[in-house]
């Protein structure tokens, strides 16, 4: 029984995790169609920026993590923006050569930190508040495994209230089911798209943050999460937050599940396996958008 | 008034309006008709800044909007209702509505007169906007290209696969647009029963440039006739 709930927290975690690396590619590849093969690498300047933010302030960590989340989140947000207006902007509905080219920015990002950090993987310390866990009958449930669940439900309420209750979301949703329209309803699409950008770069940020708790930050660690990240935006269904949301507790829990079983390796194996099944059966992810006007192209 | 002269709009390398000129006076109802592929829809999305237009001169009320983007020339006071519709299929009605407010950015709720010229609106405002009938969304269109208070509204081909008792509605609301608010409306269309009932003034196009003009009521019908159905 204690197994089985130690399971279960260990699935839950695990797709909260991968929730809230995609939750970022969710704005940039599935409102926005753009395929950025950089995203692993904005959670990586996350993660970084988690670092230094614990070198500048110093102390027990407490306060210069939780202060590392809004830094985090600002620092990546800018990073999209530029990368938005410099680069993206130029390849909207070219989808091949945006993958090249932000898989291009990819690779600079990640040279461009082995030049500043070096290749040695740096640790961030877990705030004292995080150290310890809750210990229920018997199980343990990692108090930085919890802050993970409760930081990407607060990201993902965030992103929902701002897409559905804010001038600025109806604005954005406008322009990406039609963007010459939303021009003729008077907006400034090109800004939506900058800041649009902007905003799921600096969720790959805030994830960022989270990844530096469970382990060593090197410039490849965005690396580990880009597959799962894309995996879990497709088989959500491309364009649907709530996809996204089953479609990371899909990947975590099967993977948690298989791997209390058998071996870490069989079930990557066998999580791409279910995933490459269920594409075959629904090649447009759990939750297909269908509308009149849409059918009809 | 909106002043278009010698523009030329091209898709590509292929040329599709060359020299064209119009006038659109103001508060008078104005249609642009033509035969299928002569540059109708192109001149509107000339006006609107959605094709390549390398020359020539736009202006609304004297403002020059050649080099202007779509989204700054609708609030010089455009409202524009595309072929089609283009409503935001995942958004609701009301939704729909209420993106025009910003732009304008005087009002903070959709003026009732428009729930007046379209009562099936409130009706339908928690739907999405994607699953209305044809009928539906042209309505939603035209109301959604009045909530951004336009002082010229522009509409391509409003009465397409649309049925007759709502062409009726939809040319009643245009002429009372018109009437009693004092907008300025040009249409293209290619229905030409509704285009005379409704017209004020005349252009028709051939080939990409106009090869008549004039008041409704002076023009030969039976000419028109002749090269709409050529």
């Amino acid at each position: 029984m204690t197994d089985l709930i130690t399971t279960l927290f260990n699935g839950l975690s695990l797709s909260s995790i991968y929730l809230l690396v995609a939750l970022g590619l969710a704005v940039t590849f599935g409102l926005m169609g753009v395929i950025n093969m950089a995203h692993g690498e904005f959670i990586m300047i996350g993660a970084y920026m988690t670092y230094i933010t614990q070198k500048i302030i110093g102390g027990n960590g407490s306060v210069a993590y939780l202060l590392s989340i809004p830094v985090a989140f600002l620092i990546t947000f800018l990073l999209g923006c530029i990368l938005e207006k410099t680069l993206i902007t130029r390849l909207y509905g070219r989808k091949i050569d945006s993958l090249l080219a932000t898989w291009g920015i990819s690779l600079i990002l990640q040279q461009a930190a082995r030049s500043i950090f070096g290749s040695q993987g740096v640790n961030v310390n877990a705030p004292a508040f995080l150290k310890s866990g809750l210990t229920i009958g018997g199980v343990t449930f990692a108090f930085n495994r919890i802050f993970i669940i409760g930081l990407v439900i607060v990201c993902l309420v965030a992103v929902w209230l701002l897409m559905n209750k804010t001038v600025f979301g109806a604005k954005m949703r406008a322009t990406m089911q039609n963007r010459a329209m939303a021009q003729c309803m008077g907006i400034n699409s090109k800004k939506i798209d900058c800041i649009t950008f902007g905003l799921g770069s600096g969720l790959a940020g805030v994830a960022g943050c989270s990844v530096a708790l469970l382990g060593s930050v090197d410039s490849t660690v965005g690396q580990n999460y880009i597959v799962y990240s894309f995996m879990t935006v497709v088989l959500g269904g491309v364009g649907n937050l709530l996809g996204t949301v089953i479609g990371a507790m899909i990947i975590g829990f099967s993977s948690i599940f298989v791997e209390a079983y058998q071996s870490a390796s069989i079930a990557r194996a066998i999580v791409l396996l279910i995933i490459i099944i269920f594409l075959q059966f629904k090649p447009k992810g759990l939750f297909v958008i269908r509308s009149r006007s849409l059918d009809e192209e | 008034m909106l002043n278009i002269s010698q523009v030329n709009a091209c898709y590509g390398e292929s040329s599709v309006i060359s020299g064209l000129d119009m006038e659109v006076n103001d508060h008078k109802i104005v249609c642009l008709i033509g035969r299928n592929g002569v540059g109708k829809s192109t001149t509107l999305k000339s006006i609107m800044g959605l094709v390549n237009t390398p020359s020539g001169s736009i202006k609304l009320n004297g403002t020059e909007m050649m080099k202007m983007a779509t989204y700054d020339r609708v609030k010089l006071g455009i409202g524009y209702v595309p072929q089609g519709r283009d409503i935001f299929p995942q958004m609701t009605v009301q939704e729909n509505l209420e993106l025009g407010l910003h732009t304008a950015g005087k009002e903070k709720k959709v003026p009732d007169y428009i729930y007046d010229l379209f009562p099936i609106l409130p009706e339908f405002a928690k739907r999405k906007g994607g699953d209305l009938s044809g009928g539906q969304q042209q309505q939603l269109a035209i109301a959604r290209a009045l909530v951004t208070g336009p002082e010229i509204l522009i509409l391509d081909e409003p009465t397409e696969g649309i049925q007759p008792s709502i062409i009726q509605d939809i040319g009643r609301a245009i002429k009372r647009v018109n009437q009693e608010l004092g907008i300025t409306v040009l249409i293209v269309e290619q229905y030409l029963e509704f285009v005379l009932d409704i017209s004020d003034e005349l252009y028709i196009m051939e080939k990409g440039s106009i090869v008549m003009q004039g008041k409704t009521k002076e023009l030969p019908v039976e000419e028109i006739q002749k090269i709409m159905t050529e």
